[in-house]
């Protein structure tokens, strides 16, 4: 085998900080392992409700709970870049060992070691350009790139801890220089938390300078994803109706029956997959009482929610039987009490509990009753 | 217990390359090169200039503003990566003034005063200490 310059082999003598230790390295590893298990588990979750698999049921309940679990997918994965960056450093000498592979298992150590990094790396800085909006520079869809190198991280994460189990289980609690160090990375990745987390943690949004969102910006307040141009949806005129049908029948409602059905108000949250979220009050009509005017109310069935934007991914919804029977599920008018912005939906807009932001369909046209 | 993870792990990468690969839309070599590019910018240059700006710090910085300054520069590194997408901007949308409503520049200048203005204060400690 050729080797390398022994100005490159001798290299990682050369770096002596004696801060570096497995006992840092077990403690960096522990951190981000446990951040990305939590990254993982909220962003499968957001993954299940989109795109329910037969025996997933997502609850109406607790109101908040989405908009928790995809906060926390963001400011964790947030808070991991310098966690990352710190785990590699603390390391680094060892890239340089040579042989590249003793044996077979060394050589497989190694290359989970090289997928971890990368995919690491893949899953946090395609997450913040995705929240950037920064699409031009990933040369790949976002939402499955960003799954399925999930997949891979986790996967080399595990086979990384078989290998190193033993330096973990031996390493030593940390002593103070290595504290010191533990401190630093806390305090950056604590820096850029306050930094951001006011957009869904209200009362830090003054302290959020870098957050990409503020639950109070936006028509009538409140933050929009799609506005009314962008997803091709003209002004809506007196010739508007809403569809709705069941197997009792098909019911056509202009903007002025709507308006004399019984009005409910709940204070709900638009919460963004994309990890801001806002709470608002919204008034309009209870999903379950129009459905009982096609006689499905008292039915086990799901509900399609289809939007007058011509075109796009959101474009439907899916209710299930039982959130769309929840009294908190409502094909909102108003928000604040006026009318709806065209932004946020106008003429109406569905607002149900524990629901990602891009099922909140807007500007609905038609609800249907499916058969199963 | 070893054994367990290391099979498990097998599985869930062998699953993650399969979909990796496979999944509608998928862009193998897209991913790939974004994949690649990342790691050898994160592993051998900014990791490196991580060591090379301590070891300045290490030369250059008297004593008693060395950690303040060590803190305050992985600090203000850290923030900048994540704000940078912000700063830059490509994101924006003309019609969705809501969507980056800040000034992101501005806000980096302003976290970046705090951080400094603590190392600074803490040099400032430190020197008193030491009298
Ligand atoms: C800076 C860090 C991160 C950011 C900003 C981020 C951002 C996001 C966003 C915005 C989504 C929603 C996609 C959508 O439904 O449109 C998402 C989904 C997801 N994320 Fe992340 N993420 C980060 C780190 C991670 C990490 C470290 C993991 C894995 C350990 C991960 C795993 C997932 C998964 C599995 C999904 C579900 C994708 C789907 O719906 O198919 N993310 N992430």
């Amino acid at each position: 085998m050729v080797r390398p310059p022994d100005a490159l082999t001798a290299l990682s003598r050369r770096f002596t900080s004696p801060l570096r230790s497995p006992r840092l390295t077990a403690h960096l590893g522990l951190w981000l392992a446990a951040a990305f298990t939590v990254c993982f588990a909220t962003g499968l979750l957001s993954h299940a409700i989109q795109h329910p698999p037969g025996w997933f049921h997502w609850p109406a309940r607790p109101v908040q709970l989405y908009r928790i679990t995809q906060g926390l997918h963001i400011a964790t994965g947030l808070a991991c870049f310098p966690l990352l960056t710190a785990k590699v450093w603390s390391v680094f000498p060892k890239l340089f060992a040579w042989p590249p592979a003793r044996s077979v298992p060394h050589a497989l150590e190694r290359g989970a070691v090289a997928l971890l990094s990368g995919a690491a790396l893949f899953e946090l800085v395609t997450g913040l350009l995705n929240i950037a909006y920064w699409y031009s520079l990933m040369p790949f869809g976002f939402v499955g790139a960003h799954y399925w190198t999930a997949w891979l991280l986790i996967g080399a994460m595990l086979m990384h801890l078989a290998a190193k189990l033993p330096v973990i289980q031996a390493a030593p609690p940390a002593d103070r220089s290595r504290r010191n160090v533990l401190a630093l990375v806390g305090a950056a990745a604590g820096v850029i938390t306050v930094a951001t987390v006011g957009q869904t943690v209200r009362p830090l949004r003054r302290l959020s300078v870098l957050a990409p969102r503020l639950p109070d910006v936006g028509p009538q307040g409140l933050p929009v994803n799609k506005t009314a141009a962008a997803a091709g949806v003209a002004t809506v005129d007196a010739s508007y109706r809403l569809q709705v049908s069941g197997p009792g029948g098909r019911h056509a409602f202009s903007l002025a029956d709507l308006e004399a059905l019984p009005q409910h108000t709940a204070t709900l949250p638009i919460a963004c997959v994309e990890g801001w979220s806002a709470t608002a009050e919204w008034t309009g009509v209870r999903v379950v009482d129009l459905l009982r005017l096609v006689g499905a109310a008292d039915l086990d069935l799901p509900v399609a929610v289809e939007s007058l934007q011509p075109a796009g991914a959101y474009r439907t919804s899916t209710l299930e039987a039982g959130p769309a029977r929840d009294p908190l599920t409502l094909l909102a008018l108003r928000v604040g009490g006026a009318p709806l912005h065209p932004d946020h939906g106008y003429p109406c807009r569905l607002i149900a509990p524990n629901r990602p932001g891009v099922l909140q369909t807007k500007w609905v046209g038609a609800l249907t009753v499916l058969s199963a | 217990m070893r054994p367990a993870l290391l099979v498990a792990g097998l599985a869930v990468t062998g699953y993650g390359a399969y979909g990796w690969l496979t999944h509608d839309g998928a862009q193998p070599l897209g991913q790939l090169v974004f994949l690649a590019v990342l790691l050898v910018t994160h592993d051998f240059v900014v990791v490196p200039a991580v060591i090379l700006a301590g070891a300045a710090l290490a030369r250059w910085v008297p004593g008693p503003a060395r950690t303040p300054v060590r803190a305050a520069l992985v600090v203000s590194a850290a923030v900048s990566v994540v704000a940078l997408p912000f700063i830059v901007g490509a994101g924006r949308i003309a019609d969705n003034p809501s969507a980056f409503p800040q000034h992101y520049g501005r806000g980096l200048a302003l976290v970046l005063a705090v951080v400094w203005t603590a190392a600074a204060a803490w040099t400032a400690v430190n020197l008193r200490r030491r009298r």
